[in-house]
């Protein structure tokens, strides 16, 4: 049984762009998460699933700090995030986030969404964000809506513009919180599409998804998490149709 | 696997240097700010002590028990003997008084006019708008003297004899005196009786409400059993007690009678007393504040989904049983909150007694700080006076936002809907016969009741109206209006430099013209309404001078040195006029018409004492009229003599030239009235001055010697009831003639700028918008910069803020308090949003602080406390300290204001700049400040309407706006007795401008541009 790496396991910076050691959050009372350790290595895709509460988006959050951890050890490439302001600054330009409820700048045009952070946080030239911009649009597949504001287009072509926002800032690592939930069944598969192609050029992705169909295609490994643990971790051939827990096999049983 | 402390490469845990630690650094920036916020109170407060201690003043409370040496005729005896505290225990008294009467009775009158709002009967819905919207869109203060002033103080007085009503009660200028209550030695005794009854009553409710429930039926008929049970015991225990132990006394005018032979009433005995000031302050807060709890009352119940009333009556309840087992229910949980504050408001107001000379809490101790001199002391109850609102209860009424504080959020993520398509086109729905007719059985004779209703209110409305328009049409004295139209305007601004005040004017107005072009539309109706006032306005003084002008009085007189002072007018080439000399009898009446120098209330008697009964009448009366230049050769001479014939001339003048009118007397006693036909009486105004000595010259100086009157409006009186032809004559007329060119320049302003912003905003309408809000920003600096002056400077000469008044003062006052508050509202919010703890605590000590304080005393506080706090502030002027009063007090409230945008932005925006990378700074600056801002858009327009009727307050501290001049020009000689003339038209300027102002800014909120992409 395989349920991701022991608390004390070597900690290998070099072939894992993200080390998770000993994790454990509490939201008051409520302990969130329980002793998580994983390695994610470059490039690999990693899905996260689990009910509702077990803690997997808590999880996620804690990489880039938008949750603060009590105990354990995060290293994202190379840089441990502790409470040096230096180090929360790096590690979050080098992750970018994708949100279940897009969360685009209402204010703001697609054009501006997307180039804000690399003007403001990469000072980048105005020129140089914009056909960074335009490229994304372009391989997001929506250049034609660069002038418009979020309120103006669909579930689907905003998540595609939150997409392209945070890749924007050139992330090495995209996190993606439940991306598909707050879509419409017939825009889900534009954006699934768009995080295949983002998987095949090789970024290094974790996706926190009910998206079962995603997983097995892209997913170089899955995670279960129930209760704040991970109770079951492997690739995708194993968690399919090989699954250890009982847990994983009664959630398998109800989703499949 | 549950070990906790995993091994790691020692080279990772490098340890982090304190000055990149999140934790350390959060807690250096609490202590720095901490630190910076109590150093700067510190330092203020020592100035502060230094300066009271170098003026002899050591803060203490020993003062208390010094002897007060003032009078309170209000409340509890009190006696200038008694001391400091004694009077301050008086000022509480009186101040509960009021607040607990006025709670009561402002919850009565608010209920019924919030039902009336919702009734299905045109009429009485749109009588209860007409109500609230005229009472919150006119300034409390204002309203509170008309009613003090204008109303009860305007009441007989007691010598003439007071206005009997049935009960009896008396009303005078000396208060209103009703029938009292008397307890007598026996009423404590009868008391025992009472409470036993109630304690007994209560037993038999709850006796009757458990059979009901053990019956398994509804508990009725529980009521009058126990309503018996008191009754009994009360009538059982007045026979026991012998005497009766309340007695009733009514009050009995006290008559005497004059060595004249003339009886008048000395006073008014016995009964219950009230004050004109306490009933004026009572009145002014309940009707005031029963406006914005009808508004309250109107929401609460229009928030009960109409689906539950129609699911009630789906049950198959009554009309009854929905309201009270349905609606009301659920309207009170809404209604509640909102009561709440109306209730703080007016315990608040309360503190505006001392504009009337209530001794109230805040008005005592403002006469115990002049005093004691303790006013810093003094500033110490007002605070503990008052509970604090409710932190999340913004002034909701004032702010115009929805009842429900969590609408804000929903709206805010509604707003991403998607609508990919358009929807089919709609089809018209089939046309019904609708017609007038069909509208009048429906709005207004739906039923018998209805019906009754309707009668009565249009009876009601129609005596009111006619009521009204003879007031304003025949009895009012216009002339205070009409004279005065510079210092309402400008105040004491200088005249010579009035200029600068129309340029301000203009290019506000400019301004305006070209943000409606860019971000709004002019209705066809407001194009309309508009256009027509313009014309009529234009057209007015020529159609005026189609009607006849009401003749014109002088009265030389004997038994006076001089009888008459020349008078001087002008007059154009072939103009004619008549001249009647009539020696005046003890029967002759008083004329209709203008009548020169005596006040128009003295005048019958004024003549008539220059007749002495026991000597006969020997007046030789004789005057002349020539040109101003030539006044020794008279143009015609009348000549009269006591008990003879009456004289007239008909004269052409010869060229347009100044004239002069001179009398002689001679004689002992009696008098002589010329009457003069033909001459318009001259306007005094400085520009209607400018415009005489543009035609006609320089007015002469002297004639003969003497300096002459000029027959203008501000000397002559009307006496006698006008007409509707006369007041078109002497005051539409003049009127119009005053305001029509700033009208016209004003009206082509705003349509040339509303057609450059229309045309702008359809070429490049991003870039029109962007510039016409930098023009806005540009504008604030230089219109003050306009307004102040340049030191030095020839052209610009500097006007000190201290000579700025009326209109402009309130403007600029409500102005700068809301550009001024803007930062600190905004700092203030995001402080008390804020993670650190101390900044947190800071900022809402602030803000709760000063919500918790009424604003004339934030003003009075400022007035008093900004020159001892530091002593480079000594120097400026009350105009300074109240705008900085303003500007705190303002701070708060909008700081509440935009933390409610704040809130209403979702976390997921804070945490997308977060994962983006982008700092603390930059995503409040980048992403929540404009999404926030743009939010409550309307509630700051809310905001800025609520101050610019609170800038009436700084009258308190003697400033001269739009309410402190009505109270100088009233205060002149003559305009006595114009008071309700004065405040009615300041009401009406207060109303146009609010009203404009917040249905501007309901649109606004109704368009859902406040939180759209506009700007």
């Amino acid at each position: 049984m395989d349920a991701g790496v022991d608390a004390s396991a070597p900690v290998n910076t070099e072939a894992n762009i993200i080390v998770v050691r000993g994790l454990n959050k509490w939201f008051g009372d409520f302990h969130v998460l329980k002793d998580v350790s994983v390695d994610v290595r470059h490039q690999e895709v990693v899905v996260i699933c689990g009910p509702s509460g077990s803690g997997k988006s808590t999880f996620i959050r804690t990489i880039n700090r938008l949750e603060e951890h009590q105990e354990g050890t995060i290293i994202v490439d190379g840089i441990e995030l502790t409470h040096d302001v230096r180090n929360i600054a790096q590690i979050r330009s080098e992750i970018g986030m994708v949100f279940q409820q897009f969360n685009l700048f209402p204010h703001l045009t697609v054009m501006q969404n997307i180039t804000l952070a690399p003007i403001w946080v990469r000072r980048w030239s105005r020129d140089e964000a914009e056909a960074k911009a335009r490229q994304l649009l372009e391989r997001v597949g929506i250049p034609e809506q660069a002038d418009k504001y979020p309120g103006q287009l669909s579930g689907g072509q905003q998540q595609r513009v939150a997409i392209a926002r945070a890749l924007a800032m050139e992330p090495k690592i995209m996190l993606f919180d439940e991306p598909t939930s707050a879509l419409d069944p017939e825009m889900i598969k534009e954006v699934l599409d768009v995080m295949k192609e983002l998987a095949q050029s090789g970024m290094t992705m974790l996706v926190v998804t009910h998206e079962m169909g995603f997983a097995r295609e892209v997913a170089d490994r899955i995670l279960f998490f129930d209760y704040g643990r991970i109770v079951e971790a492997g690739t995708p051939e194993h968690f399919f149709h090989n699954p250890q827990h009982d847990r994983t096999k009664l959630f398998l049983s109800q989703i499949l | 696997m549950s070990q906790r402390s995993p091994t790691f490469d020692a080279s990772l845990h490098q340890p982090v240097p304190l000055w990149r630690d999140v934790r350390v650094l959060t807690l250096v920036a609490q202590i720095i700010f901490a630190v910076l916020v109590v150093s700067v109170g510190i330092a203020l407060l020592n100035n502060m002590l230094t300066a009271l201690r170098s003026a002899g003043i050591t803060p203490n409370a020993d003062f208390l028990q010094r002897t007060a040496g003032f009078e309170l005729l209000e409340g509890p005896a009190f006696s200038r003997e008694d001391t400091f505290a004694d009077a301050f225990r008086v000022a509480v008294v009186n101040t509960l008084r009021v607040v607990s009467v006025g709670l009561v009775l402002t919850t009565i009158l608010g209920v019924v006019i919030g039902i009336a709002r919702l009734s299905s009967n045109w009429l009485v819905r749109h009588i209860a708008l007409v109500y609230i919207e005229a009472l919150q869109n006119t300034p409390l203060l204002v309203q509170l003297y008309f009613i003090y002033l204008g109303v009860f103080l305007a009441l007989p007085n007691l010598r003439d004899g007071p206005i009997e009503l049935p009960g009896p009660v008396y009303l005078s200028n000396r208060g209103l005196v009703t029938p009292g209550v008397v307890f007598t030695e026996t009423a404590s005794i009868w008391f025992l009786y009472v409470i036993v009854g109630l304690v007994a009553a209560s037993f038999v409710w709850y006796a009757r409400t458990r059979a009901a429930e053990r019956a398994g039926h509804p508990p009725t008929g529980r009521l009058a059993p126990a309503v018996a049970t008191v009754a009994v015991l009360a009538a059982v225990g007045w026979l026991a007690v012998g005497a009766p132990p309340i007695t009733f006394s009514l009050p009995v005018p006290d008559m005497r009678e004059l060595p004249t032979g003339e009886v008048v009433v000395r006073r008014v005995e016995g009964g219950d007393t009230l004050t004109p000031e306490f009933s004026a302050l009572l009145l002014g807060l309940v009707i005031y504040t029963a406006a914005f709890i009808a508004e309250v009352v109107r929401a609460g119940v229009q928030a009960v989904p109409y689906g539950q009333i129609e699911a009630a009556r789906a049950q198959g309840f009554s009309y009854f049983q929905t309201l009270q087992l349905i609606v009301l229910p659920q309207a009170l949980r809404i209604i509640i909150p909102p009561l709440g504050n109306q209730y703080l408001n007016l315990a608040k107001n309360s503190s505006l007694a001392i504009a009337i000379g209530f001794p109230d809490v805040f008005s005592v101790s403002n006469t115990i700080a002049n005093q004691s001199g303790q006013s810093v002391t003094m500033l110490l109850p007002h605070h503990g006076e008052l509970p604090h609102d409710e932190p999340d209860d913004l002034r909701r009424d004032q702010l115009h936002q929805p009842a429900d504080a969590d609408q804000g959020a929903v709206r805010m993520s509604d707003r991403y809907v998607y609508v990919e398509t358009a929807p089919p086109e709609a089809r018209k729905p089939p046309a019904t016969e609708v017609g007038a007719l069909g509208w009048m059985r429906k709005n207004l004779f739906g039923t018998w009741y209805d019906a009754l209703l309707t009668l009565v209110f249009a009876f009601l409305i129609v005596y009111a109206a006619v009521g009204l328009l003879n007031w304003v049409v025949g009895a009012a004295n216009w002339d205070v209006v009409v004279n005065n139209l510079r210092l309402f305007g400008s105040g004491r601004y200088p005249a010579d430099q009035v200029g600068r005040v129309t340029a301000v004017t203009l290019i506000v107005t400019a301004l305006s013209g070209l943000a409606w072009g860019l971000w709004g539309r002019m209705s066809r109706v407001t194009q309309i309404l508009w256009g027509t006032g313009l014309v009529m306005l234009l057209i007015a003084p020529a159609f005026a001078s189609l009607f006849p002008i009401p003749p014109i009085y002088a009265a030389p007189t004997a038994g006076t040195s001089s009888p008459l002072a020349p008078l001087i007018f002008v007059g154009g080439e072939n103009q004619s006029l008549h001249l009647t000399f009539t020696p005046v009898t003890r029967e002759t009446e008083t004329p209709k018409g203008f009548i020169g120098g005596a006040s128009r209330t003295a005048w019958g008697e004024y003549t008539r004492t220059a007749l002495e009964p026991e000597q006969a009448d020997d007046l030789t009366a004789t005057v002349w009229i020539a040109e101003a230049s030539a006044p020794d050769r008279p143009l015609v001479t009348l000549t009269v003599t006591s008990g003879g014939e009456a004289e007239s001339a008909e004269i052409t003048l010869p060229a347009a030239s100044w004239y002069v009118i001179q009398s002689a007397v001679e004689g002992a006693s009696g008098a002589a009235w010329l009457k003069i036909e033909g001459v318009p009486p001259m306007r005094s105004s400085t520009s209607a001055q400018a415009e005489y000595e543009q035609v006609y010259g320089p007015p002469p100086a002297t004639i003969d010697g003497e300096r002459p009157h000029r027959l203008d409006i501000a000397w002559l009186r009307f006496v006698g009831t006008r007409n509707l032809s006369d007041f078109v004559a002497v005051v539409v007329g003049p009127f119009a003639a005053e305001v029509n060119r700033l009208a016209l320049v004003v009206s082509l302003v705003v349509v040339v700028s509303y057609w450059v912003g229309m045309a702008a905003g359809r070429i490049n309408e991003k870039l029109s918008r962007r510039l016409a809000v930098a023009a806005w920003l540009v504008s604030f600096p230089v219109t003050m910069l306009i307004l102040r002056g340049l030191d030095g400077s020839e052209a610009l000469p500097v006007v000190g803020t201290d000579r700025w008044g009326g209109l402009l003062l309130t403007l600029v006052l409500a102005v700068v308090g809301i550009v001024a508050a803007f930062p600190i509202g905004v700092l203030a919010a995001l402080g008390r949003r804020s993670r650190l703890p101390a900044v947190r605590i800071i900022c809402t000590f602030y803000i709760e602080f000063v919500r918790g304080v009424p604003l004339v005393t934030v003003i009075w506080a400022a007035n008093v406390m900004v020159p001892l706090m530091e002593p480079r502030l000594a120097s400026v002027d009350s105009v300074i300290r109240a705008m900085v009063g303003m500007t705190l007090f303002t701070g708060a409230y909008l700081a509440e204001v935009v933390r409610g945008g704040l809130q209403a932005i979702p976390r997921g925006q804070e945490e997308a700049a977060r994962a983006l990378g982008m700092n603390a700074v930059v995503m409040t600056v980048l992403i929540v400040l404009p999404q926030a801002l743009r939010a409550v858009i309307p509630a700051i327009a809310g905001l800025f309407i609520a101050l610019f009727k609170d800038t009436s307050l700084v009258v308190i501290i003697g400033l001269l706006e739009l309410l402190g001049i009505a109270r100088t020009v009233i205060s002149q000689p003559e305009y006595v007795g114009t008071q309700r003339e004065a405040f009615v038209f300041i009401a009406v300027i207060y109303f146009v401008f609010s009203y404009a102002m917040s249905s501007a800014s309901r649109r606004l909120e109704a368009s859902g541009a406040g939180a759209a992409r506009k700007l």
